[in-house]
């Protein structure tokens, strides 16, 4: 049975700041063990905005979980606010989608590709690829210095990891797209999140070597989050026919070659 | 001295355990069901089902409004065969009356999906009148009287199954709409469905929606569904289906006594998966504070107090 579940949160503070927004990490108790790749439903509590907020799983270990989040409207805005104060309840669902198919990684590489808020969700899957002993790199790209963050985690649980940022302020110039063209290879697992446009770009730097896999978290404006409403639907090859599917029930992790961009 | 509470409702020769459906466009057998146990609803009203399958409107499909939501979601359903194989199929393993809400582009497609169900064991249909009739330019089967006749004529011709009409709020007289379906034959009428809404995105400077405009839902529609379905039921004798922002027992106890047989959760099963259950508990709480044993009993009390 799925639920939602009053959690405690442990902490919140601002990681980051993504041009105007800020950045929010975010750690509670939490009862189940997410899959990488999943996300959860976060509630505002406020009747004004009564839709859930649905954030990418970024960590769980020792039965709490950390989100990182961009306060960027307001809905996240309001529950960065508001459970800024500690001791303050926040309502999560239990994980919902489908998850990163981690398995598909044996026996390759592993390439972790990101984008601003793509890239949290990529931690749990650095640490599922870890305990899978498979050699994991991660290409993680944000708008500026001021706006990296989850480097150090990163360091301690990818075998490499490569900073890029648009304005070159900090690490590689340029996308993570533009980084994976100069230090790809074959026989990758590549997991990915982020902007459309860098997520297309990617697939196709790996989509014609077939021993790829190419596996990409997408997102669309939510309804209810767990597969009732039929809102978050996006464009995708099923059979070779292209279909409307649910993005927070069949994904939010769909095949890369199937993507109807 | 505890009263015996009696939820059950029988209308139109089906017998429902509770007055607490589902409403159609925000339940889905499966994942409804990894939340709450299904059979402890009075029904289930599943998202509308054309005769072919419907690709439904490009994304987003979803905004935010103040205490609701708006969708253009565009029915997009898998056709009445998919349904019939797969919803229907998962639904039979529980105790709860399946209504089948069905929608058509054309008087034809109305009446081949209502002529399909009479070969299955949905308990009744309910038709959704909000369809643009792309026959007649586009205007909707619901804000036209005699359209809403023609294809409830139509319909009840092509099926003996108990037959609902659900009614939208986005006419002048929905009364009007009403008596006419009523003198088609419907058994009972449903209402209300979305009220037309829009969000403009002022960065992007466009409608949020492909289709511009939208239907609003939720808590933020309750008063005005209210309104609807106390008119509505001092202008025809058919049973109601009352819905439209119910998020508590105590919303739901407001439609009873404003005329409602059953009523139906909607929105607020998208914000919080198990309101349906919740609200029928909430509903049989408020009805034991009050001392009423069963739905006549609100009814009755609203009329008497009722100048």
């Amino acid at each position: 049975m799925k639920r939602l579940y009053e959690c405690n949160v442990l902490c919140i503070e601002k990681t980051a700041v993504s041009g105007t927004d800020g950045v929010y990490r975010l750690t509670a108790e939490y009862p189940e063990i997410p899959k990488p790749g999943q996300f959860v439903n976060l509630y505002t509590g406020s009747d004004a905005m009564l839709l859930p907020r649905p954030i990418s799983v970024c960590d769980y270990a020792d039965g709490k979980l950390t989100l990182v989040f961009r306060a960027g409207g307001k809905g996240t805005r309001y529950i960065a606010e508001r459970v800024g104060k500690s001791g303050e309840k926040l309502t999560v669902s239990s994980p919902l989608g489908n998850g990163y198919p981690m398995e598909r990684a044996e026996g390759k590489r592993a390439f972790l590709i990101g984008g601003g808020v793509g890239v949290p969700p990529l931690l749990y899957a650095a640490r599922a690829l870890r305990l899978m002993g498979v050699h994991t790199t991660a290409v993680l790209g944000f708008r500026d210095s001021e706006g990296v963050f989850l480097e150090e985690e990163f360091l301690k649980t990818a075998d490499e990891v490569h900073i890029c940022t648009d304005d070159g302020s900090r690490g590689f110039s340029g996308n993570a797209a533009e980084c994976l063209r100069r230090i790809k290879g074959d026989n990758c697992a590549a997991f990915m999140c982020g902007p459309r446009p860098l997520l297309k770009a990617a697939c196709e730097l790996l989509a014609d070597d077939s021993t790829n896999e190419i596996w990409v978290s997408l997102e669309e404006r939510m309804g209810c989050g767990y597969g009732a409403c039929v809102g978050c639907v996006t464009n995708v090859y099923e059979d070779g026919v292209a279909v409307m599917r649910r993005v927070c029930k069949v994904g939010p992790v769909f095949d890369g070659r199937n993507i109807i961009w | 001295m505890v009263k015996e509470l009696n939820l059950t409702q029988t209308i139109s020769g089906v017998t429902f355990k509770n007055p607490v459906a589902t409403a159609s466009g925000t339940f889905m057998a499966k994942e409804s069901g990894e939340f709450y146990d299904i059979g402890r609803l009075g029904a289930v009203i599943t998202k509308g089902v054309s005769s072919l399958p419907w690709r439904g409107n490009i994304p987003p499909r979803i905004a935010e409004s103040y205490g609701g939501m708006l969708n253009s979601v565009g029915l997009q359903n898998p056709g009445v065969e998919h349904y019939i194989k797969n919803e229907l199929a998962h639904l039979r393993e529980y105790d709860v009356p399946v209504i089948t809400n069905i929608a058509g582009h054309s008087i034809a497609e109305y009446v081949d999906v209502a002529e399909r169900l009479n070969e299955t064991d949905v308990a009744m249909i309910e038709m959704n009148i909000s369809c643009p009739n792309v026959k007649e330019g586009g205007i909707g089967f619901g804000t036209d009287a005699k359209m809403a006749a023609a294809v409830t004529r139509a319909v009840r011709a092509a099926t003996k199954k108990p037959l609902m009409v659900k009614l939208t709020p986005n006419v002048t007289d929905i009364t009007e709409i009403a008596k006419a379906v009523e003198g088609e034959g419907a058994d009972c009428i449903s209402l209300i469905n979305t009220l037309h809404g829009m969000r403009i995105d002022v960065r992007q400077r466009k409608a949020i929606f492909a289709n511009k405009t939208g239907g609003l839902s939720g808590a933020a529609i309750k008063p005005v569904a209210l309104a609807l379905v106390y008119r509505v039921r001092r202008a025809v004798k058919l049973p109601i289906f009352g819905l439209g922002g119910i998020m508590t027992g105590e919303d739901a106890m407001e439609f009873i006594m404003a005329g409602a047989d059953m009523v139906c959760v909607g929105t607020a099963a998208l914000v919080k998966p198990t309101a349906p259950v919740d609200v029928l508990d909430e509903l049989e709480a408020l009805m034991r504070e009050q001392g009423f044993s069963c739905i006549d009993d609100i009814h009755d009390a609203f009329n008497n107090s009722d100048r």
